[in-house]
């Protein structure tokens, strides 16, 4: 297999904030990877960077065979990009955005019109097409960006956080949008926060904390580093989590969350076993005074960052780089969707 | 405030609530409620270089120029500029201010904010009543400024103390009515640039269509009676008889009284029916 | 994926593009279509009502409309700039400029868009301006030649216009700051020259800043133009003070924005 993007040990620093630190990827042509990571990872540092936005400080990168800083302009002939913001006209309608970026592609003006109307069926946009883009909904907006970067078909394809802000609907009818884009053989790189995110649509995951590369492999090898399913129990007292963490130890290796305890499980067994030992602690005099829940769930984001790095990826664990280099620009770390709409 | 804290967080949140905090209900009290209201528009005015900019220097930079370079063929005419100007500049002023006030409520309405405050225990009246606040407090701010530099440009009170009293209560009622009016027009528009523009096609005529700037006599005859009519004028002459040596008073301040208390309930009638309109 | 297919960079077409969009954006802001085409048609009709018996006692309205015309175009001009500015601020803040920066898109296209939609925009203006102008006195009576360069003069000095409030707009924060530093600025232009009164009227102390203010060389060109007598020192002196603009903003602007995009991508 050929790589359609490659990345070799990419370093990007903004001020003493190392937003990228060392980090390599690969993705093979015609597979979907999904770049993980916390807010302020190093993600849309990375984006910038294969995109041809930034020059990296060090290491090299090619896209679709370019060099993104020896040949910018082979780059950008041959990608197509979607961005957190969804950059798209607010004043212009639909289909005038649509033919603005076609003819910025150079599909000429018959061809893009033709092309616009095309988009706008594919991607259910039909009755959007004449109304001012400010006036659609969020995910509206993001399916009509996603149209955008491929008015004219890129080899490889960027999403950086296209679901972030969006209801779950919306979600669900962007990732059948991704999904298809792929089965026509677009390369496509996608940055997400939501473990679900990566495991519905990537192919392979690069998980990356703090500018560098934390794991990598299938959804499926990443969750089995995990551990699958989680036993949960929340527990609100720091005292009672104590109790009842050392009460479970029996059971398996037990992680002491910030609102709870909780342990690796191998199905609804689990849940009886952890249910049977807390009874009979209890019985034994074990003065645990509160469970405020117990329940099995898929692992998150945050198990995977806790068995991987060993923090969790809670917001104040994230000293780093593209907060603080948005911070600098004076715009909000985070937009989303939510605020527009 | 702090000692309710760790008690919520030691997850006692599901037991009575501690006594005298969550106990007593909040009532409106509509003083505090204008107050709190008005102080977070200073607040938000005094961070955003544009407002300041608006009240301030750009009545002061109208006043500048329009002295510079028109008080020789004033004079030439028998006019000492500056005492006829002035009046100008502060009525200018109060239309910035009106202006300003008018996105400022359309930004409240589209923002939420009034949504929100209608949730709450706040009187009815007390966001568009803090805001009118706020705008009058900011308005006697640019009327200083614009009586120091026309007292260091000529600008003198002829009439006496008294009489140069009255010149802010005149100016500040004025603010009062024409502010109101345009809360009510940002709050029914409710649209950024709609309401720009709406302000500013109200602003223009009725400005430069005054005995503000120039005598109504400059104006073509026809357009003459309007001219001297029009509110704007009516003020502008109140304005002019509180600063003058011997001019009468009676007479320019009923008219412009007149036209003031008009204005006014208008202003009322259309905020308190836009403030209904725009918090459901 | 054929090599051959391959979108390179188009600058003329890219600027058109750009263009294209800019001022489709601008004929659907009733903001900035008031400001162009209303706000000179205000200024002529109401400074003329109000001041020319002032200005010129004993002349009709109809003479001072035919030596205040072209400050009234000038203005319309200039005060339509500043929209321009704030439309490239918000474009670099909201990842528009980022996303076209990831295409195979000419890099100056988006400012050379701008300016292109700036300066029709400009002759909208200056249409509107003359039209109206004309039935109340304003008279071209320098022939049809000098006729046309009164009205292309002030499309080249609203170029340079145009990049000066580009370079404001690369050193802003945000596009509020933008309006707040230019209409101060060309406020005092607009009044300290000799468009509304003649410069023997003005305070001692202005009038020599009223002879340099490319706002008066820029008059004094254009009613030469429109009304006779000498015209090829006025006009080079005009055309000299658009150069300058144009070249240095021009090149200030470019430069800002090579950097500030560089900047805002982080």
């Amino acid at each position: 297999m050929t790589a359609a993007v490659e990345a070799d040990a990419l370093v990007k620093t903004f001020g003493d904030i190392r937003a990228l630190d060392g980090l390599s990827l690969r993705v093979e042509a015609g597979t979907i990877l999904g770049l993980l990571g916390p807010n302020g990872a190093g993600k849309t540092t990375a984006i910038n960077v294969l995109t041809t936005l930034l020059s990296p400080d060090a290491g090299r990168a090619t896209v679709a065979g370019h060099d993104v800083v020896e040949q910018p302009a082979l780059v950008r002939a041959a990608i197509g990009v979607t961005g957190q913001f969804a950059a798209l006209d607010s004043g212009l309608t639909a289909r005038e955005n649509l033919v603005l970026f076609g003819r910025l592609m150079k599909l000429g003006r018959a061809e893009a019109r033709r092309r616009a109307a095309e988009l706008l069926e594919r991607f259910t946009l039909t009755e959007a097409a004449d109304q001012r883009t400010g006036t659609l909904s969020g995910g509206t907006r993001r399916r009509l960006d996603l149209a955008a970067s491929i008015t004219r078909e890129p080899a490889v394809l960027f999403l950086d956080e296209p679901t972030t802000g969006l209801d779950p609907r919306s979600r669900l009818a962007l990732w059948e949008a991704v999904r298809e884009l792929r089965a026509s053989g677009i390369t496509i790189l996608l940055t997400t926060q939501y473990l679900e995110e990566a495991d519905e649509l990537a192919d392979r995951v690069t998980i990356i904390d703090r500018g560098r590369v934390v794991a990598e492999g299938t959804a499926e090898e990443l969750k089995r580093r995990v551990g699958g399913a989680v036993c949960h129990i929340a527990v609100a007292d720091a005292a009672d989590r104590q109790l009842v963490s050392e009460t479970l130890g029996t059971l398996g290796p037990v992680s002491v969350l910030p609102d709870g305890v909780s342990l690796p499980a191998t199905g609804p067994e689990t849940l009886v076993a952890v249910v049977r030992e807390l009874d009979e602690a209890r019985h034994a005099g074990l003065p645990i005074a509160r469970i405020d829940d117990i329940g099995l769930r898929r692992p998150t984001l945050d198990d995977v960052f806790l068995a991987l790095t060993g923090h969790p990826a809670t917001p104040d664990a994230q000293a780093d780089g593209e907060a603080a280099a948005s911070d600098e620009a004076g715009r909000p770390a985070r937009p989303t969707a939510e605020v527009a709409s | 405030m702090t000692s309710t804290i760790p008690a919520a967080v030691a997850g006692t949140l599901a037991g009575p609530p501690p006594p005298g905090v969550a106990g007593t209900r909040p009532r409106p009290a509509f003083a505090t409620d204008v107050a709190v209201l008005a102080e977070r528009h200073l607040r938000l005015m005094s961070r955003r270089p544009a407002s300041i900019i608006s009240a301030i220097v750009l009545p002061l930079v109208f006043a500048l120029l329009f002295f510079t370079v028109f008080s020789r063929v004033m004079r030439r005419g028998g006019l000492d500029y500056i005492d006829y100007l002035l009046p100008a500049v502060v009525i200018q002023a109060v239309f910035f201010t009106g202006m300003s006030s008018a996105i400022l409520a359309a930004e409240d309405a589209l923002g939420g904010t009034l949504r929100r405050l209608r949730t709450m225990s706040v009187s009815r009246p007390a966001p568009a009543l803090g805001l009118l606040a706020a705008e009058l407090t900011r308005s006697l701010l640019s009327l200083g400024v614009l009586l120091a530099i026309g007292a260091a440009l000529g600008f003198r009170f002829h009439g006496g103390p008294w009489k140069a009293l009255g010149f802010p209560v005149v100016m500040l009622a004025f603010a009062a009515a024409l502010v109101t009016c345009f809360i009510a027009l940002g709050l029914a528009i409710r649209r950024l640039e709609a309401v720009t523009t709406a302000t500013n096609l109200i602003y223009f005529p009725f400005m430069l269509l005054s005995s503000a700037f120039t005598p109504a006599a400059a104006f073509p005859s026809w357009l003459r009676p309007v001219v001297e009519q029009q509110p704007v004028s009516r003020v502008a002459d109140a304005l002019r008889a509180l600063t003058a040596h011997d001019a009468a008073l009676a007479r320019p301040l009923l008219i412009a009284g007149a036209w003031l208390l008009g204005l006014g309930v208008v202003g009322v009638l259309g905020a308190s029916r836009a403030l209904g309109r725009a918090a459901a | 994926m054929s090599q051959v297919a391959l979108p390179r960079p188009a600058p003329v077409g890219d600027t058109l593009a750009m263009a294209g969009r800019a001022l489709r954006l601008m004929l659907r802001d009733p903001a900035t279509f008031v400001l162009a085409v209303f706000f000179p048609l205000i200024l002529l009709l109401l400074i003329t009502v109000s001041f020319a018996k002032i200005v010129y006692p004993g002349a009709g309205y109809d003479d001072y409309v035919d030596v205040s015309l072209p400050l009234f175009v000038l203005m319309g001009i200039a005060f339509a700039s500043p929209f321009t500015a704030a439309a490239t601020v918000t474009d670099l803040r909201d990842g528009f400029d980022a996303r076209i920066r990831t295409m195979p898109v000419s890099a100056l296209a988006p400012l050379a868009g701008r300016v292109l939609a700036d300066t029709a925009r400009s002759a909208i203006t200056i249409a509107v301006v003359v039209v109206v102008g004309v039935p109340l006195g304003f008279r071209f009576t320098a022939g049809p030649w000098a006729a046309i360069g009164f009205l292309l003069l002030p499309l080249v000095f609203g170029l340079g216009l145009g990049f000066l409030g580009l370079l404001v707009a690369m050193r802003a924060r945000d596009s509020e700051t933008v309006v707040a530093v230019l209409n101060p600025l060309l406020l005092v232009c607009s009044f300290l020259s000799t468009g509304m009164v003649q410069r023997s009227d003005l305070p001692g102390w202005v009038q020599p800043i009223a002879r340099v203010n490319p706002f008066s060389v820029v008059i004094e060109a254009m009613r030469a133009l429109a009304h006779g007598g000498a015209t090829t020192r006025p006009v080079i002196e005009a055309l000299v003070w658009s150069g300058v603009l144009i070249v240095g903003c021009g090149v200030l602007a470019v430069r800002g924005y090579r950097t500030r995009s560089d900047r805002l991508a982080a």
